[in-house]
């Protein structure tokens, strides 16, 4: 059933021909991440750039908010509310259906000098714990940031189920706390992170995880790679990628390649792959098709697993989307939690 | 290179990937994907080595969650380590409550995550569908009848304190053999057994060659060897029995 969607959506493609091409959202615009967050390596707070983008891509409504995230010169506010209806199905259970409120969050930045500013992202739903607190002194190459903030490593996906930000546990709920020193210059973008690599949790050894970013980036596309090594008392990890984000067509395609090595009594190799395309179909509607590859063990056969999606998504007026869509993750037939159906629907408003 | 053409060799090499890459049948797998071994079907029952096999090793144990150099909140649930990050610690997110309270499921964080009713965090398993509620059951009984794992304390507590402590106490105990709190260690791990008998009561690392297994399961018994433990009976179930050998392969170390 995926394959023909899957096929069917190719062929729509092929042949509305237009000119196939462009990464998604950041890489539209040839940006690199801190042009729309606050945040160098992505996510959160929207820089003011960032808010007049995200209201540029509504299919209609004025593009000017009447709202204002300012609360003065150097303190701004911003926000982000997802939720929505999910319907799940696995082989040996009834549907699921639930409606959730996947997160609610609030952001504070100040800005208390010309070059440091400080920050705050506080979940409030579906529980109220902090993600990240940071302060950052940049000058006009460099940053120097310290606190707890989302590890550099990959491309920052927002789903953090996807299995390249799930199973290497770098994703929205694992931020660490540490320092990092960012260098963005002409084209490069790099990043270096030494933290505890408890994933916020309390330090529990003399250890300290290291990672390391480092992407090539121009207006079409760009490359990049990132390692990240982290010793525990019981388990070392050590991980590589490569990613890549394209403007191909007026498609935007992203694609992460993954290896994992956890070594405990004997060495665990994991590999990912994830690869994704985005369709701005009509002014304010993105198609997104996502495929999705984990292999647990590269010595073990059979046990591979995957996960594909496809999803609509809707910005009806400025600061507001809407997504729906249909998973199907399928893995050994022994585990039946691998193996999961979901479609949903969610509402994302932000501001 | 046309526009067409690239078009085509991307969809192509998209294609080539959604084909290739299939998830695994699970053939020669047992249920947490590793290479079936003989006896690797355990049935969800109310003790430790269930819990493990069939919760905390498919659900939560998954990389980049309870697993590997960095587990969410500092909590390894990964064959080996679940038990001693479990019983009588207490939470990161509530620290008033102990992730496991041993016999009181309903004030022990694990349950309350599982089930949904903590007051700080995500309901678990994060971002998967959640526990059904005979694992949830299994879980709460386990807990409830004494949360019995793989450490010194949690035998001493609830085998040796309860079945044998009341013959083997005092000065001149049986055997010469002190069960009590503070005294069993030193007494059972690697210490030969009384009357000049070359075996060894807890051989560290193996539980087959311990003297203290042959007595509790009935094995070869006989001569000096005499009389099963506990005494009379009633015996120990094989499950709690092999909690003692779990504890005697993972070192028999004193935690």
């Amino acid at each position: 059933m995926f394959r023909f969607i899957y096929f069917s959506t190719s062929l729509f493609f092929l042949l509305t021909q237009v000119s196939f091409a462009e990464p998604y959202l950041a890489a539209r615009t040839g940006h690199q991440c801190m042009a729309c967050h606050v945040s160098p390596t992505g996510g959160g707070m929207r820089t003011e750039f960032g808010q007049i983008y995200g209201r540029s891509l509504a299919a209609s409504g004025s593009k000017t908010s009447v709202f204002s995230a300012s609360l003065s010169n150097s303190i701004r506010m911003g926000g982000d509310f997802r939720g929505g209806l999910q319907s799940s199905k696995t082989p040996d259970e009834e549907n699921q259906n639930s409606f959730e409120t996947k997160r609610a969050n609030i952001y504070v930045q100040a800005k208390l000098l010309e070059n440091l500013s400080f920050y705050v992202d506080q979940q409030l739903a579906p529980a109220n714990e902090n993600r990240t607190a940071w302060v950052k002194y940049q000058t006009s190459d460099y940053y120097l940031r310290a606190g707890q903030f989302f590890i550099p490593y990959g491309i920052r996906l927002e789903d953090d189920t996807a299995f390249i930000r799930q199973i290497t546990g770098i994703n929205f709920a694992t931020a660490d706390n540490g320092i990092e020193l960012g260098r963005d210059i002409n084209n490069w973008s790099s990043q270096f992170a030494l933290t505890n690599g408890t994933a916020g949790a309390t330090e529990n050894n003399q250890e300290k995880q290291l990672s390391l970013r480092l992407a090539y980036i121009t207006s079409k596309w760009r490359l990049g790679s990132s390692v990240n090594y982290n010793k525990s008392p019981t388990v070392t990890r050590d991980m590589f990628n490569i990613f890549a984000m394209a403007s191909i067509w007026n498609m935007e395609w992203l694609i992460e390649l993954d290896q994992i090595e956890d070594t405990e009594v004997q060495t665990t190799k994991r590999q990912l792959l994830f690869v994704e395309a985005n369709k701005e179909v009509i002014k304010g509607h993105n198609l997104k098709l996502t495929l999705e590859f984990y292999n647990p063990d590269i010595e073990i056969d059979e046990d591979e697993r995957t996960r594909n999606s496809l999803v609509w998504e809707y910005f009806p007026v400025p600061q507001m989307q809407i997504r729906t869509g249909f998973r199907d993750s399928k893995g050994i037939p022994q585990k039946p939690e691998d193996n999961l159906n979901e479609i949903f629907m969610n509402l994302h408003a932000w501001f | 290179m046309n526009i067409c053409k690239l078009k085509k060799i991307i969809l192509l090499f998209s294609t080539a990937l959604l084909i290739s890459c299939n998830a695994g049948t699970g053939e020669g797998l047992d249920q947490n994907g590793k290479p079936l071994s003989g006896n690797n079907s355990i049935p969800l029952a109310a003790n430790f080595n269930s819990v493990q096999a069939n919760i905390f090793t498919p659900s939560c144990a998954t990389s980049g969650c309870h697993s590997g150099s960095a587990p969410a909140e500092g909590l390894l649930l990964t064959e080996g380590n679940s038990f001693s990050n479990l019983v009588n610690i207490s939470s990161n997110e509530v620290a008033l409550l102990n992730r496991v309270e041993p016999g009181n499921a309903a004030d022990s964080y694990l349950i309350r995550k599982v089930e949904g009713t903590a007051s700080v965090g995500l309901q678990m398993p994060r971002n998967r569908p959640a526990l059904s509620t005979e694992k949830i059951q299994a879980l709460r009984d386990w807990i409830n009848n004494g949360a019995l794992g793989p450490s010194l304390s949690s035998i001493q507590n609830n085998i040796f304190n309860q079945r044998c402590i009341s013959c083997h106490t005092g000065t001149n105990p049986p055997a010469g053999l002190n069960l009590e709190e503070g005294q069993s260690f030193t007494t059972l791990v690697n210490v030969q057994r009384l009357f000049d008998q070359p075996e060894i009561r807890v051989v560290a690392g193996n539980a087959s060659s311990s003297f203290l297994i042959d007595k509790l399961e009935n094995n070869n018994l006989g001569g000096s060897r005499v009389d099963q433990m506990p005494l009379g009976g009633p015996y120990l179930d094989q499950d709690t029995i092999n909690v003692i050998r779990d504890w005697i392969d993972e070192g028999a170390l004193n935690n």
